[in-house]
Formats: structure tokens, C-alpha cells, sequence
């Protein structure tokens, strides 16, 4: 994982754990230094919402804190941080369900960030893809998240998800062709032809 | 790594890659971990964690909360000894 491999020097996870169990809460701040970005990242990316993600990653170093002494201490807290925000961000998603999609995409669009990248026609097709991820089934969703957005391998999701991999190469597949129909179907209204194979 | 692959990718990092959760969800995290805190004290560390400074000292509450009701409260020696 991300954290484990960047710096060597840095105190290994279960240590960090271990001093957690005895109530340090300096312990937590470094963790949460160390994992903030990709556990925020992938709340956001499921969630399409900011005050969701970062409530859901409050509540994943809260429930790091009363959930210490359950953490196996020779092992990354990496994988346990993610699955913590995944299922968090998939329960938020469904209530979200249950709200007006037209509102929530006004929402998003209102709220987009000022930063552009690429050309507008860049811009439009890299709209469409996340329009086409967010058409996709909540499982295909989260591993496409995980492997496109936090570059992690098949495995390391196989770990986070705890199904065998697989499951995961499977849900990746299928997800990856359910979007090639998508933006074929898209492509040829668009009159612009883009190298998907 | 097909030109999808890359296509995916690009569309997930331009929207989210550059993203980072506020500074003040630490501090909110913070506050809500020292309230935890207290609560998750082991016995073994007691000094560690320090009572809330909200929490008063002694809990003193008259039995009714109108400044009529305790004059009431104070005075009538038939409301004290209900009390």
C-alpha cells in the first residue's frame, strides 16, 4: 500500500496501532497524515460529494480509535481504512438513492471545481466517461475506483473488498466493457471517434 | 493498458486526483476524539485522559427550572421535604 512502500524510515502501521490501543492520540494524527488523501480520494469518488467524503473520513479514524484493539497490529491499516470508507460511501450512495438524481447532478455541476484540465472536447469525454461509471453497478464502481483512481492492484482490491481476486478481475471487466458500449453508443452522435479498443 | 484504460484513468484523475480533504476535518476529528476520549480511558492510563472541562465539578439542579419554582423550592417546607 501506498503508505508502507513511500518512506522507509516511517514507523510501520502496527506500531502506530499498538501505541493507538494505549490511548495515543499522536498515533491517530499520523495515520491519519499517512492515509488522508486516498481514503478522502475514494469517499469522493464514490460518493460525488464533499461533505460526505469528509464525514466519512472522520468517521473512519473514529472508528480506528474504538475499533484499535480488533486491528491485527502486523499488518498495514491501509486495506481496513479503505473498507471501512467503501462500505460507508456504498450505504451513503444508497440513501442518496433514494433523493432526486436530477438534483443531484445540478448539485454537482454547480459545485465542480475551477480547475480544467485538457481541451473542452477532453473535458466532454471525460464527462461522459463519469457519467457512464456512475450508470455502472456500486461494486463495478468501487473497484474501477480503486484501480483507476488509487492505482491499486487486483489483489491489494481482492484485500480491501476480502472477496478472491477473481471476483475483482471479473467486476473490472465488466465494468470496462459496460463503459465501451456506453461511449460507443455515445461516439458516432458525437461525430468523434475515439481509440477504445 | 488499452486506449479505455486510459481514457478511465485520465476521467477519474482530472476530476479526483488532485483532491484533498479540508484541514479542518482534523480539527473536527480532534474534537470529537478527545470527547471519545474520556470515554475509552483505560485503566491503566487514568492520567492520560483528562475529564471534559465542560463537565462541572459538582451537579447541582434544583428540581424545577423557573426562578418562581425555586423560591418555591426553597422556602415551602412541604416541597422540601417531597424533595
Amino acid at each position: 500500500m501506498e503508505s508502507q512502500t513511500s518512506d522507509q524510515s516511517a514507523v510501520p502501521d502496527g506500531v502506530l496501532v499498538a501505541r493507538l490501543r494505549q490511548g495515543d492520540t499522536a498515533a491517530l494524527a499520523e495515520l491519519y497524515e499517512r492515509y488522508k488523501v486516498p481514503i478522502f480520494r475514494t469517499a469522493l469518488a464514490i460518493t460525488r460529494d464533499q461533505g460526505a467524503a469528509e464525514d466519512i473520513l472522520q468517521e473512519c479514524f473514529v472508528r480506528l480509535l474504538t475499533h484499535a484493539d480488533r486491528i491485527h497490529s502486523n499488518v498495514p491499516v491501509g486495506p481496513w481504512l479503505y473498507r471501512v470508507a467503501i462500505n460507508l460511501s456504498c450505504d451513503w450512495v444508497h440513501h442518496r438513492q433514494r433523493w432526486s438524481v436530477l438534483l443531484g447532478r445540478l448539485v454537482e455541476r454547480w459545485a465542480a471545481p475551477l480547475r480544467v484540465e485538457g481541451t473542452v472536447e477532453e473535458q466532454e469525454i471525460q464527462e461522459k466517461v463519469r457519467e457512464a461509471i456512475r450508470t455502472l453497478p456500486l461494486p463495478q464502481q468501487v473497484v474501477i475506483v480503486l484501480h483507476y483512481l488509487e492505482g491499486l492492484s487486483l489483489k491489494e482490491i481482492a484485500e480491501i473488498l476480502e472477496v478472491p481476486e477473481g471476483t475483482v478481475k471479473s467486476r473490472l471487466h465488466y465494468g470496462r466493457e459496460a463503459l465501451r458500449e456506453h461511449l460507443a453508443e455515445w461516439q458516432p452522435r458525437r461525430g468523434v471517434v475515439y481509440e477504445l479498443t | 493498458m488499452d486506449g479505455l484504460d486510459i481514457l478511465i484513468a485520465q476521467s477519474l484523475q482530472s476530476q479526483w486526483g488532485h483532491r484533498e480533504p479540508s484541514p479542518r476535518i482534523w480539527q473536527r476529528l480532534s474534537r470529537r476524539i478527545a470527547s471519545l476520549a474520556s470515554r475509552f480511558a483505560p485503566e491503566e492510563y487514568p492520567t492520560f485522559y483528562s475529564p471534559s472541562p465542560r463537565r462541572p465539578e459538582r451537579i447541582f439542579a434544583p428540581p424545577f427550572y423557573l426562578a418562581g419554582s425555586l423560591v418555591l423550592w426553597r422556602y415551602d417546607p412541604m416541597l422540601m421535604q417531597l424533595v
